[in-house]
């Protein structure tokens, strides 16, 4: 279980939020694999819920969620509604689950991509036309889960050992975990 | 504390209401953006089109490495193509002068001479769709340079896609491979002009069908835009790659190769759809 002294001020995590729209939407698109590219802001919302709690995940979905829907989305409030519910879930579900075991994150990844994926299809079926759910079960979701699920993993372990090391700086013998 | 609970949990089934709601309203685009995405536009985009200049050159870095078993392949293909195409050219040389000579027919017949393309705009591609279920991508060109909903947006190769939201200086497109754009078409290259509708799909194959159920189209001919519907008439599409005779539907249904490699689009132009005035 990750403690629950460890937080991060709005400010910073709008700005990460921020940096990983532009990141995604420019950079990252350089690494699909067999056009699918990992889904950086669902594996942000999933991250900061599990290890900042629910005040900072449903912050990072809500506003996650509009940059994706603004610039890059078919319809306002999709990808922000799926991404709270799926921050709730992680507050539900993931925060006790999870005690430190990266394959559990990768479990909790690979189980919010295919909710992700229910759910947007849910949303399109009503509001679009000619959206088939084997497609996208067998083009898209595989691959994602794979994708994701690496991710999660590398990014996790990444922030755990900054967040170690900047909290041993500021007091002493600590682990976030 | 039973009834916080209470007006909270309306409140959550409210919110939610407003949120889809909202997503019913906005979705198939919408005419004007409001002023905090513009204002948050102005901010983000010219930050995208630097960083997006850097994706693309590590995305042009990676591609030939990863695709270098093709390479062989596609040397022979282009070879094949390069002495079609020099066959091509002599054939348009011949053409082009049979066609000055019935310009200069036409102005001394003093004809009505067709507008062919001229209001475009060019601008850069400065970010790609987040999620895998669509194709769309951001321009650095808004209403500020004219940009209007369902505006055209092509590159050298042809028809890249639709203007589906416009924001001062941005602009969201979605391409013809989305599964959302219909694109009435017209065969060239087969006896007579057929008529029809194409559009994408989730694993992004275009396909669509021919009006006249007894068509008679040929794997290799050419489809452009008809010029009915948002888009102007003759706008190259692609070629197409199978037919398929459906007997249930008594329709002929097409999948159609794209002549624009959507992997790489950096530039495009939008051609500025015209405003219908009502005074007219």
């Amino acid at each position: 279980m990750i403690s629950n002294d460890i937080t991060i001020k709005y400010r910073y995590l709008f700005l990460i939020i921020v940096a990983n729209f532009i990141l995604q939407s420019t950079i990252f698109q350089a690494f699909k694999v067999n056009q699918v590219t990992a889904n950086f802001t669902l594996v942000l919302v999933l991250m900061i819920t599990i290890i900042y709690g629910i005040e900072r995940g449903l912050f990072t979905a809500v506003f996650a969620g509009l940059f994706t829907d603004v610039f890059l989305s078919m319809a306002i409030g999709l990808n922000l509604f799926i991404l709270v519910i799926i921050a709730f879930l992680m507050f539900l579900l993931g925060r006790p689950l999870f005690t430190g075991n990266k394959w559990t994150l990768v479990l909790l990844t690979v189980f919010s991509t295919i909710i992700y994926h229910l759910l947007y299809f849910f949303f399109m079926y009503f509001l679009y036309k000619g959206v088939s759910f084997k497609l996208v079960m067998t083009h898209i979701v595989p691959m994602e889960i794979i994708l994701n699920a690496f991710v999660c993993y590398v990014a996790y372990s990444l922030a755990i050992r900054l967040l170690d090391r900047y909290y041993m700086d500021q007091k002493g013998d600590y682990n976030v975990r | 504390m039973e009834n916080y609970n209470r007006v909270k949990r309306w409140f959550i089934i409210f919110i939610a209401l407003v949120v889809i709601t909202i997503m019913g309203l906005t979705m198939g685009g919408r005419e004007r953006v409001t002023f905090v995405e513009n204002a948050v536009g102005a901010i983000v985009t010219p930050i995208q089109k630097g960083v997006y200049g850097v994706g693309s050159f590590i995305g042009d870095k990676i591609r030939p490495i990863v695709s270098i078993w093709k390479l062989e392949d596609e040397n022979k293909s282009l070879l094949a193509e390069n002495e079609s195409l020099n066959a091509r050219l002599i054939e348009a040389q011949l053409t082009n002068e049979e066609y000055e000579d019935l310009k200069s027919l036409q102005t001394v017949l003093n004809y009505v001479d067709e507008h062919g393309v001229e209001d475009y705009i060019t601008c850069n591609v400065i970010g790609k769709d987040i999620g895998n279920w669509y194709n769309m991508f951001m321009i650095d060109a808004g209403t500020k340079d004219g940009v209007t909903k369902y505006s055209a947006v092509v590159n050298g190769n042809g028809l890249v896609g639709l203007v589906y939201e416009v924001g001062y200086n941005w602009a969201k497109v979605v391409t013809v491979i989305d599964n959302k754009t219909s694109i009435a078409f017209e065969v060239l290259g087969a006896d007579q002009s057929y008529d029809g509708m194409l559009h994408g799909s989730v694993n992004s194959i275009i396909s669509g069908e021919l009006l006249d159920a007894h068509a008679k189209v040929n794997v290799g001919d050419t489809i452009v835009t008809s010029g009915l519907g948002v888009l102007a008439k003759g706008i190259h599409i692609g070629s197409i790659s199978q037919v398929l005779y459906n007997e249930d539907d008594l329709l002929t249904e097409i999948i159609v190769e794209p002549s624009v490699n959507f992997k790489n689009i950096n530039r495009v132009f939008v051609i500025v759809k015209e405003e219908v005035e009502d005074d007219k």
